[in-house]
């Protein structure tokens, strides 16, 4: 218990992978993006109002749960907030 | 390093902090005005009593030129005003020249003031002209007169014709400026007094003035402090920019005042009207200079100390603690200074007491102790009034107001602390004046006794030869004795005055001698210019002739006349030919004295003062208002958004400066009659008249009105669009 | 999508504050009863749309209606009567007037309304309980946490009964345990008092509060697409 554990940055492959798609195929990816984000919210709001009748214990997984679909929705809005020629960039890499 | 970093944060601001330091240049330039007017008090008076000094000439003036010359001035009147006529003859190429002519007027010359050549022109001349006999031959400059619109005419005459008249003098100099006059001293310590608390609450203004956006200001210079810089350093960063909007505040002040200054001399008037020269209007250059120093280090010092908080505890001014509230302390010396002036006031009305170095102490300490518990129990009163003022008030305006004189009410006093000073002290002013007048007999008050139409000839003992062409039935003569006792009949005296028989006598005690005094005040002949308290000629006395009568020189000759201003003015003509000695006077000259000194002179400048420092009393409270409409400003813009009309916003900075006004006013006076039961008897006490108090209100809503100047700007200051993005 | 009129609308608005242009011809509507967030990047004009839809802005082009009436048309002053009565309004920070005590600061509203202060305060105190906030009352602003003058803000706008509630930012300057109570308070007192929310945030887990989402980039409204549908 008092050793701590090595951060784990899990990820979602399927949703980094279209994501990376969306943003590279040189279409506007908006349209997708909004609904994958839509998608995230509306599990972020079952969840929220999930919460509010969940035990001490479920409560804490439910936040835990809430802060990881945040996670990726900022690195959506991240990704696609960034300037085009570094997503050329990784094209190349890829 | 320093120094530059300072200016260009300084300048960094942007629009807001540029309109911070113009705000400050524009506070310390209306300082510097009010300061420097106040100062030109007393260089106003003594420049007038110094234009007087060459009317005194005489032959016991100490000499100013190597040839002598003959000399006969004398105050003559025209339709009342004063004219001065002076005749001279020189004895010599070089003799004493008066001020405000470059020679002597030469036989069959004469020099007037531009207003009487003026008013000469306008005038028949055997009503005015004809005083003055000669051609025309110069103007008498500024110098020589006291003020712009002063009639005098210097007539020149040979020096056998000046022989002939009787009453020539010979000088060897004229009288020079510098003889200070009792009065002198009277007036330095009032006028000292007034600059000290006329510069009070103008020093007041200054330090809100550098206050101006406080909060801001503080919060840039705790982060400065927090970034590392050292106490030294922050403070000259902090000064610098004081500095600066101080310095070009200065520099404004000073045109202003120069600007100022002929608006000033158009405006005043020292007693009977009489208006001053704008080059009288001026500073003597060692105050002006230690005051525009000492409103600079005033409005560094401001910086400097509420920097000092920031510079012990820069985190503590994100987080504002309360301060603890004023405790009842500090109504000590309130306290002590009443009872100091009510010890000294009772000790005082014991005729047999004598004054012991402690009393002397005590009554000098007293008013020192109360004017600073003036100072010190300010907010103390207003953090009770504002507790009042919450458990009563219902509506959201004016709990508003009182919880924000309750959260800070050493900051309310502050700004109403000038107006509330300026009340108490034109209060007290006005009392002392309506005590004075009600103690002192009434000098100016005599009526004339004289009727209407007869034209009373001072002719001072000339010898009756000269009198002929006044000599005709119906006039009636007046003989001195030498004991300088009025000799005339009493039925004759009838004739041309409201008197009747017995001629009146002089009665010891306040009543009973009023018909004494304005016989005395017909026959008085004063110095020229008012300010003198010394006369040329004043009876002793009033007796019927007796058989040796005749041979007493001729004092006065009463002629009658129709009653026209012509008529009289005609008859005054020939009196200023044939006598040049001579001074005339009809009803209308009556009564004749009026001194310069007397409280008449305190009440005049009251309105003066008190206009003056209740308008530095306005811009303090538009300070004020600014002020805290900037700190407020997120909570407010948000309100407004809310919701909150823009009318009741202003309301409540309305309220927030009235209420604290109304109450200091009320203190003031509360104060100043306080001082006045403690030390004066009960007998004495006179409330002052209720122009004075309609004076006041006036003043206190002309103070409220200034800063109504505010209001448009509380708009912009707190749209929506100003705190977007914050 | 429900058939009954929505109680807030905005068609076609467009906003320009000097140059630049905040709002390009946004639209959203509000249903009575529930809770919709605005979200969208810093920059992206959903300030200025909350804004314009309670009335504290005029656009320059396009309408707002509330309750069948045009706001964008109304005067001022009848702008600022119904921002007084009928919506209340939560804000990032600095809303409470710094010398007035929590109470005062709850009861603000029902006293510039004209309500005795007795019953006013009254009301005020009613609502301390409800927020969490017992026994800070006498509390001055300075002297409280942000989470806790967040709260009173809340209470503060709810206090006259409003149909709609406006938040703007309102858990911006409060780390994220305050700001989930803040958020889980705002939401169910204001479904007690049947008012409906808006809220403006940009963090998604605030939007998660709220029954539906709405996104603003550019000045403009993206609707949300129907989920499920393929790339």
């Amino acid at each position: 218990m008092s050793e701590p554990e090595e951060p784990q940055p899990q990820l979602q492959t399927v949703l980094f992978q279209k994501v990376v798609l969306a943003l590279m195929s040189g279409r506007p990816a908006h349209e997708y993006l909004d609904a994958q984000r839509e998608a995230h919210l509306k599990v972020m709001r079952e969840l929220t109002a999930a919460r509010r009748t969940a035990s001490l214990r479920d409560s804490l997984l439910i936040d835990y749960q809430l802060f990881h679909i945040e996670a990726d929705l900022r690195w959506i809005d991240h990704a696609s907030g960034r300037p085009d020629n570094l997503i050329e960039e990784m094209e190349i890499e890829l | 390093m320093n120094l530059l970093l300072g200016i260009r944060m300084a300048f960094a601001g942007g629009r807001e902090a540029a309109a911070r330091m113009a705000l400050m240049a524009i506070g310390v330039a209306v300082g510097v005005v009010l300061i420097l007017l106040s100062l030109t008090g007393l260089p106003i008076m003594q420049t007038h009593i110094d234009r007087l000094a060459w009317h005194r000439t005489d032959e016991a003036s100490p000499a100013t030129a190597p040839d002598p010359a003959l000399w006969i001035a004398v105050t003559d009147r025209y339709a009342g005003h004063d004219v001065i006529r002076v005749h001279v003859a020189a004895l010599g190429p070089r003799p004493p020249v008066p001020p405000g002519i470059d020679r002597l007027p030469g036989p069959g010359e004469v020099f007037v003031s531009p207003a009487l050549e003026e008013l000469m022109r306008s005038v028949p001349d055997d009503q005015l002209r004809n005083r003055f006999p000669g051609r025309i031959a110069g103007t008498i400059g500024p110098e020589g007169l006291i003020m712009p619109e002063e009639l005098v005419g210097i007539v020149g005459r040979t020096p056998a014709e000046m022989r002939d008249t009787h009453g020539a003098i010979e000088i060897r100099g004229i009288e020079q400026p510098g003889e200070r006059l009792d009065l002198y001293a009277v007036f330095g310590v009032l006028f000292g007094l007034l600059a000290a608390l006329i510069i009070g609450p103008v020093a007041v203004f200054v330090s809100m003035a550098a206050r101006i956006g406080g909060v801001r200001r503080e919060q840039r210079f705790a982060a400065l402090r927090l970034a590392g810089a050292t106490r030294w350093q922050t403070a000259v960063l902090a000064s610098t920019e004081t500095a600066g909007a101080a310095l070009a505040g200065i520099v404004v002040g000073c045109l202003g005042f120069l600007a100022a200054r002929p608006i000033v001399a158009g405006q005043v008037t020292l007693g009977h009207g009489m208006h001053i020269f704008t080059q009288d209007v001026r500073v003597p250059i060692v105050p002006a200079v230690v005051a525009v120093v000492a409103v600079l280090v005033l409005a560094i010092g401001t910086t400097l100390v509420t920097l000092t908080a920031v510079q012990i505890m820069p985190l503590g001014v994100f987080r504002r603690r309360r301060r603890r509230s004023p405790r009842a302390w500090r109504l000590l010396p309130i306290a002590a200074g009443i009872l100091g002036s009510w010890y000294v006031a009772m000790l005082a009305r014991d005729p047999n007491y004598e004054q012991t170095p402690l009393v002397a102490l005590i009554s000098l300490l007293a008013p020192l102790s109360i004017l600073v518990g003036f100072f010190l129990s300010g907010a103390w009163v207003c953090h009770w009034l504002s507790r009042g003022l919450a458990r009563l008030s219902g509506r959201a305006t004016t709990l508003m107001v009182a919880r924000r004189m309750a959260a800070d009410p050493y900051s309310t006093f502050r700004s109403v602390s000038g107006a509330a000073l300026a009340i108490y002290v034109a209060t007290g002013i006005g009392l002392l004046a309506a005590h004075d007048r009600a103690g002192a007999p009434a000098i100016g008050d005599v009526p004339s006794v004289l009727d209407d139409g007869v034209v009373a000839v001072h002719v001072r003992g000339v010898p009756e030869t000269a009198l002929a062409p006044f000599m005709s039935p119906g006039v009636i003569v007046a003989r001195v004795a030498p004991d300088r006792q009025i000799v005339v009949a009493c039925a004759d005296l009838a004739r041309v005055t409201d008197l009747g028989c017995p001629l009146p006598m002089y009665v010891e005690g306040p009543t009973g001698s009023e018909d004494y005094l304005a016989l005395e005040d017909l026959f008085a002949l004063p110095h020229p210019g008012a300010s003198s308290a010394d006369d040329i000629f004043a009876a002793r006395g009033f007796v019927e002739p007796d058989p040796d009568a005749d041979g007493l020189p001729i004092q006065t000759l009463f002629i009658p006349t129709d009653g026209t201003s012509a008529a009289q003015e005609r008859v005054r003509t020939i009196a200023a030919v044939t006598v040049p000695l001579s001074r005339s006077k009809i009803s209308d000259d009556l009564p004749g004295r009026t001194l310069f000194g007397s409280v008449t002179g305190l009440e005049t400048m009251l309105p003066y003062v008190m206009v003056f420092v209740l308008l530095v009393a306005a811009c303090s409270l538009t300070v004020s208002v600014i002020n805290g409409v900037l700190e407020r400003r997120r909570p407010f813009a948000l309100l407004r958004a809310s919701g909150l009309r823009l009318g009741e916003l202003r309301g409540i900075v309305m309220l927030e400066i009235g209420i604290p006004l109304a109450l200091s006013a009320l203190g003031g006076v509360g104060l100043a009659m306080l001082n006045m039961y403690a030390t004066v008897p009960r007998g004495e006490w006179v409330l002052p008249s209720g122009t004075f108090f309609a004076g006041l209100g006036a003043g206190a809503l002309a103070a409220f009105a200034v800063s109504l100047i505010a209001l448009p700007f509380m708009n912009i200051a707190t749209r929506h669009e100003s705190v977007r993005f914050e | 999508m429900s058939e009954a009129t929505p109680l807030l609308a905005g068609r076609g608005l467009h906003k320009n504050f000097g140059l630049t242009q905040a709002l390009r011809g946004a639209d959203l509507s509000l249903e009575a009863g529930e809770v919709l967030a605005v979200m969208g990047p810093s920059g992206s004009g959903k300030s200025t749309l909350l804004h314009c839809l309670a009335g504290i802005l005029t656009p320059d082009s396009g309408e707002v209606i509330f309750n069948g009436q045009r706001i964008d048309r109304m005067l001022d002053g009848q702008r600022t009567r119904l921002r007084r009565t009928v919506f209340g309004f939560v804000f990032q920070f600095g809303q409470l007037v710094p010398e007035l005590p929590v109470l005062e600061n709850i009861a603000l509203p029902l006293l510039l309304a004209g309500k005795g202060r007795r019953v006013a305060i009254a009301a005020a105190q009613a609502w301390l309980p409800r927020l969490g906030l017992e026994g800070l009352g006498h509390r001055l602003p300075g002297e409280i946490s942000g989470g806790q003058g967040q709260r009173v803000a809340i209470a503060r706008a709810l206090v006259t009964g409003p149909r709609i509630v406006f938040a703007d930012e309102p858990t911006g300057s409060l780390d994220s345990v305050a700001g989930d109570q803040v958020m889980e308070l705002l939401v169910s007192v204001a479904k007690e008092e049947h008012a409906s929310v808006i809220v403006v945030t940009h963090e998604p887990r605030v939007a998660a509060y709220a029954d539906r989402q709405v996104t603003v980039r550019d000045g403009r409204t993206v609707q949300p697409a129907v989920v499920g549908g393929a790339p």
